[in-house]
């Protein structure tokens, strides 16, 4: 008669809080050390930094909320504004929940679908050009990122396209935008736009359109990589079956390759977030360029250090949520797969 | 086995075979090449509906890219391959006719990792042959009774063992009803102990639904006992083709009897 071998509990290998400082802070003398010396130098820097909070004049920043928020829009036109900010954000709030509980996706894109129509109507009577501040900053990055990823999935798909026209026509935008720094591409389209039409395009309009070229050639090189990164047996397999080369792209392709391309392209957009603060170089007044004309007042003259310390962290705080929720849908997008 | 005979060789210019519609797969003087490398040199086969032809051969004999012209997942540069009377060509159309009437089983296995056996089998019925999803969902279930893992069919592949994942692959490649089968070393990624469920099923399709089937693999065992002919290719020709029991007990060529001796006595 065969003996069944025993089934084992897995052994617990947890520490107590002392054994795991002990372990892995104080194991030896050399890392007592820099343990030691790395404390005493955060602490030291801690300690800077609060000492010169505490006696800064934050006046700069508590003063002027309205001007932050939304830059020299007409202050009747305020109220306006502020409903239409809620909206959004109530929207991100309810998105970043319903990922997380696996709300259908359908549902979450009619939801967005019915904000944005909403906050076109309640922002209607404002003009672009009115618009400043972080309203301004967000405006310009999501309309890029809106438009620069149905772009760039279209120069991407080119790019591996088996027409020589269509491919030849991506390679060159992609190769041309990529060898051209952003800030030329703002100074360059904005005196083009001026030579098309005249005064017609808003300096906002501008600097969207500069921001969505240059970002969609990002966007097509991503999207390039991850319809390659699934391997040819996949498309072999679906095309053997009778698929027709849409239908492969469609029902096997892409969705394989957006999970792959989702840690690059959340990296992309996090970069154009930020890069919305070089449209001040076209004298846009977005959250760097409320800062910058806020310091060109006599009494915030010395607040330097407080209105960069300031936008520091507003930037970091809107990266951050845009890395979350990148976690969130790849850890929704990994399912089935082991 | 006495139709293998006549089937053997057919004359490249001879398009008799073609038209009197007796073969349901056709190569006539098929040449391939990969750049310069000249892989298929003159490959002359005709295939009767219901027969299985096991294909066997050293590796880089160009067994695999044969067969992958038959669906034309590769594309022949030269000479004839007429399947089931289409003659395969640039134009897509012939091909899509072609593909939905040729099923394909590969080595490994390229099942899609994001949808589960059942979404797998019934893709192509509900996509190609637009048919309801409750009706592509019974039929893909039926195949995956039919391969013996009902239990699975909301499984990913990911949770599947290697010859769990290659039954499901059979499966699939069924969805679409084809009256032929083409394997491509159906068994050479698996554990040892899994590779008998794989023919079993394989054996079944076989005998059972009497399926034209051609097999690219090393399982002699396997030939012995299902196949209706053997065809052994080196170096991008077919060196030898005859019913199994000759091939295995007195083969022609010197390269065949290097081969069998190797593979045999393993």
């Amino acid at each position: 008669m065969a003996a069944r071998v025993e089934v084992l509990h897995p052994p617990d290998e947890r520490l107590t809080a002392w054994a795991w400082t002990r372990r892995n802070l104080f194991d030896g003398l050399w890392n007592s050390l820099l343990t030691l010396l790395t404390v005493a130098a955060l602490l030291f820097f801690a300690s800077m930094i609060l000492r010169w909070a505490a006696r800064a004049h934050w006046s700069v920043i508590t003063d002027n909320p309205r001007f932050w928020l939304m830059g020299l829009m007409p202050v009747e036109l305020a109220p306006r504004a502020f409903w239409a900010g809620g909206l959004v954000a109530a929207a991100a709030l309810l998105t970043l929940g319903g990922v997380r509980v696996r709300v259908a996706p359908r549902v979450l894109f009619g939801l967005w679908v019915g904000i944005i129509i909403a906050v076109i109507w309640v922002m209607s009577p404002v003009r672009l050009d009115q618009i400043g501040g972080l309203y301004l900053t967000l405006l310009l990055a999501v309309v890029s990122i809106s438009l620069s990823f149905p772009i760039g999935a279209l120069v991407g798909m080119g790019r591996v396209s088996r027409l020589p026209a269509i491919r030849g026509f991506s390679i060159l935008y992609i190769e041309l935008i990529r060898g051209i720094p952003l800030i030329t591409m703002l100074l360059w389209f904005f005196v083009f736009a001026t030579l098309l039409s005249g005064d017609a395009i808003t300096r906002v309009m501008r600097a969207m359109i500069g921001l969505t070229i240059f970002t969609s050639a990002y966007v097509g090189e991503i999207v390039r990589a991850g319809i390659q990164s699934v391997p040819r047996g996949q498309t072999e397999a679906a095309r053997a079956m009778g698929l027709s080369s849409v239908q492969t792209m469609r029902f096997i392709v892409l969705p394989q390759a957006v999970k792959n391309m989702i840690p690059s392209l959340v990296g992309q957009f996090i970069s154009l977030f930020k890069d919305t603060s070089l449209t001040v170089i076209i004298g846009l007044s977005d959250l760097v360029g409320t800062g910058r004309s806020l310091l060109a007042i006599t009494r915030y003259l010395h607040d330097t250090r407080e209105v960069y310390v300031f936008l520091l962290v507003v930037y970091f705080i809107f990266s951050s949520l845009m890395s979350y929720g990148s976690r969130l849908l790849e850890k929704r997008l990994g399912l089935g797969e082991r | 086995m006495e139709t293998t005979q006549s089937a053997t060789a057919t004359q490249p210019a001879g398009t008799s075979a073609a038209r009197d519609g007796q073969h349901i797969i056709l190569l006539e003087d098929v040449h391939k090449w990969f750049g310069k490398l000249h892989v298929l040199r003159g490959i002359n086969l005709a295939i009767r509906s219901g027969e299985v032809v096991v294909v066997a051969g050293p590796s880089g004999s160009g067994k695999s890219t044969m067969i992958r012209c038959i669906n034309r997942l590769e594309r022949h540069n030269r000479g004839r391959v007429v399947v089931d009377g289409i003659e395969l060509s640039d134009d897509m159309r012939n091909v899509d006719a072609v593909r939905s009437e040729v099923g394909m089983v590969f080595q490994s296995f390229n099942l899609f990792p994001h949808l589960t056996a059942l979404q797998n089998v019934g893709l192509a019925p509900l996509q190609v042959r637009r048919w309801p999803r409750a009706k592509a969902e019974r039929v893909a279930m039926e195949l995956l009774e039919r391969v013996g893992i009902p239990e699975k069919a909301h499984a990913y592949p990911g949770q599947l063992s290697g010859g769990q994942q290659q039954r499901v692959a059979i499966a699939r490649a069924l969805a679409m009803n084809p009256k032929i089968m083409l394997f491509d070393e159906p068994t050479s990624a698996l554990d040892p102990e899994m590779i008998q469920e794989v023919l079993d099923v394989m054996l079944g399709l076989a005998r059972e639904h009497g399926m034209t089937m051609i097999v690219v693999t090393h399982e002699m065992g396997f030939a012995r006992e299902v196949a209706n002919r053997m065809v052994f290719m080196d170096e991008g020709v077919i060196v030898e083709e005859g019913p199994p029991e000759h091939f295995f007990t007195n083969p022609q060529h010197e390269r065949t009897k290097l081969f069998l001796s190797k593979i045999l006595h393993q």
